[in-house]
């Protein structure tokens, strides 16, 4: 018996031993599997993981520097960046989105549903930061500060301020609530006024405190100071919103350059916007006429046939040209003056703006000869100008001009041009025919006052210091006796060109007769221009002649701009300008003259008989101009994209309201359609882009 | 009884290790939340030190004192008793963070349910010795036990502290199939449980949302997801080497309880998997020590008693590191000898003293059948007497039953040794 219970005792020992040895072995097997989920997480899942860490852990924080000013010549400041108070939220620190929201609504002048909505779904969705208000001006600022709201915070952020308004908008445009320049010098210079951002490692607590923190310093943004002068713009802006009101013309533009050094001294354009408000801005009259769009550049333009004539030595001033009593025949169709005229000299001729001389002068230089003028005057390729959008204008090639194009490019249609370029162009004849390229920024320096760039100019010789010369003589007689005698200046003799190109009538499918572009360029004092001013008035009502309504407002700006630049007045000149400008406002008095004048003007004006084929072609489509293609046209012409960069492309594209599909890197290589075809706005434009070595 | 008695080294090493590196651990993860809360970077390692030391004392007492003489039933019933009357004290306490856990006697709390466990082990090896040869008895032995340990449990359950309440009856499931009690008995024990359980998923809607949190903690990583998925980042961070001693991030207030219930996430996102496998490996020779402790102890009781410690301290560890790497879903319970507080620190390291006692007479041949039978000379012909009569007694199953040779040769061991 006691062997049994032994044995008993020995079976439950057994039992106990192998039963613990059980318990042991799971025991270990769990002690596996965690070893395994251990190595798993610290292994292959460490990655990610610990950059969730470092997103909870550390917050980094953009501390923008401040954006550089914008100076004018003379330093005076036209941006600066002013400091403002921003409002944004910790959802997760916000109990009540709606108690919030409520409170918050009135002051911001917010819907309170939908702040409340918007912070309720940041915390849904467990956002970490959201904007409630961007830069609120002080008073209301301090309000939000009132209310003392937990898990609002306010953050200073710096706001462009544009202390002058609406002065040199389309030059300095205008940037978004991140500081981002959207148009103007502040885009196109957006890099280095911005400077570059420091960043700002916060590393957090699980309460959201920062108990570390190490920077990377901010780059400030540099200054960048303009060629324009304030004074000049605001006196400029002001004889052209004058002139645009008392015409009440649809847009004007006038540019006033220093044909010497290229710099644009002012820019303006009306309508304008407050760069201030830019949001509230409508999109026309944040768009930079000046170099934005195109107009056909008319009688303007004739300074080209007459340039190249007199530098390839085909005639002299003084020769004297049949007009052929105003009628031309060119491949087929009649070119008309108005008035018929027959001898005249050729100062004479350009004085009355003859078509037919320009016309026949146009074709004694020939057509390949002409594209090589007009190319070196600067038409058909972007002047260069520090701003952003400019277009190149059109200009096609030789290859493509109808039989008829040679007459109707001398007389400036058929072209489309910048306010820019032929500004720039007769700056070429003001500089004694170097044409040095127009710009707008003198400098750009750092914070801290050194300069960093200057800008040097390119210049190219367009014609001989003779040619130049000969031609500004020429275009004196224009203010003294030919269509711009409202162009005289007191105390400066001037010279200038004036254009009155018709607008095609989208309806008519032809040159409009109420719809014109009338324009004055020129430059004073005649023997050593000092400025070249271009005043474009686009659509006036009345009274439509460049010399009717463009040169009083070159005249204006002139006569207040040269005594401000200290240029001496030219000597034995008439101080009382008034009588020829009386002569000029009263009709009355000098009636003979001046009807004259305008009947020149208006001859050049009546041009339906000779449109050009593929104008009328263009016009099929219903609605075509190349005058101010993007304005209101639905067809415009496809233009040349060769060699451009995908931004640029664009950008241009963006500008004429097409749809581009770019393949590829690089400079524009291919393209479809063609240059110069027409095409509908809205229209898909294919472009290649190649790497070219 | 001669030779001079000597513990495990091993599982001392283990022990003290363990229980030092936790002082040091708890004071890099609750440096931060101690100045937060008391102005004092030191405040909770200080008082694990405090505690450590008292801890140690309380080992060294229990490795002074022999463990057989925890058979006595006034030590037995009288511990259990103390245990149930603390844990009914707990409820005229006010809760802390919802929870009546704590007994508070001046700036020190106690959580009695830790010692609850130990005495229900000591508990539960006395009776199961006691109960030998009757282990198969399902109203002699299995339910009485579950009993005790179920009201103990519903007790702590209402605190409530599910996770020291599933760990309890996780003691007495272990103990009582060591012991011998039929599979069928734990089986019946354990189904309707299971069933229960699953039924409180299924039909209290919190506890599901509490279920999906664990399967997929990211799904609401700041709601129900949010301790797990802190837990997760910490211990991912971590990598091979971790990101340093002290240099954590995840205990500026991202990972709650970082230096009690989820200190395992802070030694893995500072020390790595190196010092984590190292934690577990500390465990392992705890637990290799420990059961070869439990498989040479001179008695039924010793050996039941250090299956039971040892499984007390290892499974709750692994249940804690489990929760803590998103194996198990959340239930609070500390890590032995790491988490800060002493209610959790001193009955661990007394019960590890009791383990480290059992050690040293592990093996020695005197001090096993002849004092057992010593001790409780008159009980032992009944109960052998009742097996083999009583009808519910525990049968030798056929392939359980030793041969003649192996009896005689396990009879010819037992001369030679203790098993």
């Amino acid at each position: 018996m006691s062997e049994y219970f032994a044995v008993q005792t020995q079976a439950n020992s057994d039992r106990l031993r192998r039963r613990t040895l059980i318990v042991a072995l799971v025991l270990a097997l769990w002690m596996l599997i965690i070893g395994t989920r251990l190595f798993y997480l610290q292994t292959s899942q460490h990655g990610w993981l610990s950059a969730h860490a470092r997103a909870q852990h550390q917050g980094a924080v953009s501390t923008n520097p401040s954006r550089g000013l914008i100076l004018d010549r003379a330093g005076r400041e036209l941006v600066r960046s002013v400091d403002c108070d921003s409002f944004f939220a910790v959802p997760s620190q916000i109990a009540d989105p709606h108690q919030t929201a409520t409170r918050l609504a009135p002051v911001l002048e917010a819907d309170s549903e939908a702040l409340a909505t918007r912070l309720a779904e940041a915390k849904r969705t467990d956002r970490k930061f959201v904007w409630i208000a961007r830069k609120l001006d002080q008073e209301r600022a301090e309000k939000v500060q009132a209310l003392e709201l937990h898990g609002i915070y306010a953050h200073k952020e710096s706001k462009r301020f544009y202390p002058n308004g609406r002065l040199a908008a389309h030059v300095l445009g205008f940037v978004d609530t991140d500081e981002l320049g959207l148009a103007g010098v502040e885009q196109f210079h957006n890099a280095p006024l911005a400077g570059k951002a420091g960043r700002l490692f916060i590393e957090e607590d699980g309460r959201r405190r920062s108990y570390e923190s190490f920077e990377t310093q901010p780059r400030p943004g540099q200054t960048v100071v303009l060629t324009i002068d304030r004074t000049i713009q605001f006196r400029t802006e002001q004889a052209l919103a004058t002139a645009v009101a008392n015409t009440r013309a649809r847009t004007g533009t006038a540019i006033v350059l220093d044909p010497r050094s290229g710099e644009v001294l002012a820019l303006a354009g009306v309508p304008a916007f407050d760069p201030n408000e830019a949001g509230n801005s409508s999109a026309a009259a944040r768009t930079n006429e000046a170099l934005q769009n195109i107009y056909e550049p008319g009688s303007t333009f004739k300074i080209v046939a007459y340039a190249a004539a007199i530098e390839e030595k085909l005639i002299q001033p003084e020769d004297r040209i049949d007009c052929q009593m105003g009628a031309i025949d060119v491949a087929g169709r009649i070119v008309r003056d108005h008035h018929p005229y027959g001898m005249l000299s050729m100062t004479e001729a350009l004085a009355k703006s003859s078509n037919v001389a320009a016309i026949k002068l146009a074709s004694r230089v020939g057509r390949e000869r002409m594209y090589d003028y007009i190319t070196r005057f600067g038409f058909g390729v972007r002047t260069g100008i520090e701003l952003p959008g400019e277009t190149p204008g059109l200009l096609r090639p030789v290859a493509r001009w109808q039989p008829s194009s040679i007459a109707s490019i001398a007389i400036g249609q058929e072209i489309g041009a910048t306010p820019l370029q032929v500004a720039a162009a007769f700056g070429a004849l003001a500089n004694d025919g170097v044409r040095v390229a127009p710009h707008l920024v003198r400098e750009v320096r750092h914070a801290d006052g050194r300069v960093l760039r200057r800008t040097t100019p390119s210049e190219q010789r367009v014609t001989s210091v003779r040619t130049a010369r000969a031609l500004r003589g020429m275009l004196e007689s224009v203010t003294v006796e030919g269509t711009a005698k409202r162009a005289q200046l007191s105390g400066y003799r001037a010279a200038g060109k004036t254009g009155t190109a018709q607008k095609i009538d989208p309806r008519t499918k032809a040159y409009s007769k109420t719809k014109y572009v009338a324009s004055f360029v020129g430059f004073a004092p005649v023997e050593n221009p000092s400025v070249v001013i271009i005043v474009v008035i686009n659509e006036p009502t009345g009274a439509y002649y460049g010399g009717e309504v463009a040169a009083p407002v070159f005249r204006e700006i002139a006569e207040s701009v040269l005594p401000y630049l200290n240029v001496a007045p030219n000597a034995g000149m008439p101080d009382a300008g008034a009588d020829v400008a009386s002569d000029a406002r009263t009709p009355a008095r000098t009636g003979s003259a001046t009807a004259a004048a305008q009947q020149v003007e208006r001859a050049n004006n009546d041009r339906e008989m000779f449109l050009p084929r593929h104008v009328q072609r263009t016009m099929q489509g219903g609605a075509s101009e190349v005058v101010y293609a993007v304005a209101s046209g639905r067809t415009i012409l496809m233009p040349n994209l060769f060699g451009q960069s995908v931004r640029d492309a664009a950008r241009v594209c963006a500008q004429l309201g097409l749809q581009i599909e770019a393949r590829g890197e690089g400079r524009a290589s291919r393209q479809r359609p063609a240059a110069g075809r027409e095409i509908e706005v809205g229209q898909i434009v294919r472009v290649n882009f190649a790497k070219s070595d | 009884m001669s030779r001079k008695l000597q513990a495990d080294e091993w599982l001392f090493a283990a022990t003290v290790g363990l229980a030092l590196f936790g002082v040091v651990v708890v004071y890099s993860s609750s440096a931060v939340v101690a100045q937060e809360q008391h102005g004092n970077g030191y405040h909770y390692v200080v008082r694990q030190a405090a505690w450590t030391v008292i801890g140690f004392a309380v080992m060294f007492a229990a490795m002074r004192f022999d463990y057989r003489r925890l058979r006595d039933g006034r030590i037995v019933y009288g511990l259990l008793g103390v245990a149930a009357v603390l844990l009914v004290a707990v409820f005229t306490f006010p809760p802390i963070n919802g929870a009546q856990r704590w007994i508070r006697f001046g700036g020190f709390s106690m959580q009695p349910s830790e010692l609850s466990k130990v005495a229900m082990v000591i508990f539960l090896a006395r009776f199961l010795e006691r109960r030998v040869g009757e282990e198969g008895a399902l109203w002699l032995t299995f339910v009485p036990c579950v009993a005790i340990s179920g009201f103990f449990a519903m007790l702590i359950v209402v605190e409530p502290d599910l996770g020291t309440a599933l760990m309890l009856a996780m003691l007495c499931l272990v103990m009582c199939f060591a012991a011998g009690v039929r599979l069928l008995h734990l089986a019946a024990a354990v189904g309707p449980a299971l069933v229960g359980v699953l039924g409180l998923l299924v039909l209290v809607p919190w506890r599901m949302r509490r279920l999906g949190a664990f399967l997929d903690p990211w799904k609401d990583s700041q709601g129900a997801g949010y301790q797990v998925v802190q837990s997760l980042i910490a211990v991912g961070s971590g990598g091979v080497k971790g990101v340093g001693f002290a240099e954590g991030k995840q205990k500026m207030f991202f990972l709650p309880f970082a230096h009690s219930d989820f200190i395992f996430a802070t030694i893995g996102e500072e020390l790595g998997l190196m010092g984590a496998l190292a934690v577990v490996a500390a465990f392992g020779l705890f637990l290799w020590r420990g059961v070869r402790v439990s498989v040479r102890a001179p008695d039924r009781f010793g050996r039941l008693l250090a299956l039971g410690i040892v499984t007390m301290i290892v499974a709750q560890a692994l249940f804690n590191i489990s929760v803590v790497l998103a194996l198990l879903p959340t239930k609070g319970i500390p890590l032995p000898f790491i988490s800060y507080g002493g209610s959790s620190l001193v009955p661990t390291l007394f019960a590890a003293g009791v383990l480290l006692n059992i050690s040293q007479h592990a093996g020695s041949r005197n001090l096993g059948a002849k004092r057992d039978a010593k001790e409780s000379p008159e009980r032992r012909p009944r109960r052998n007497a009742r097996s083999v009569l009583a009808p519910r007694g525990y049968v030798v199953p056929l392939w359980q039953q030793p041969s003649t040779l192996s009896i005689r040769e396990a009879t010819k061991l037992n001369g030679r040794c203790a098993y």
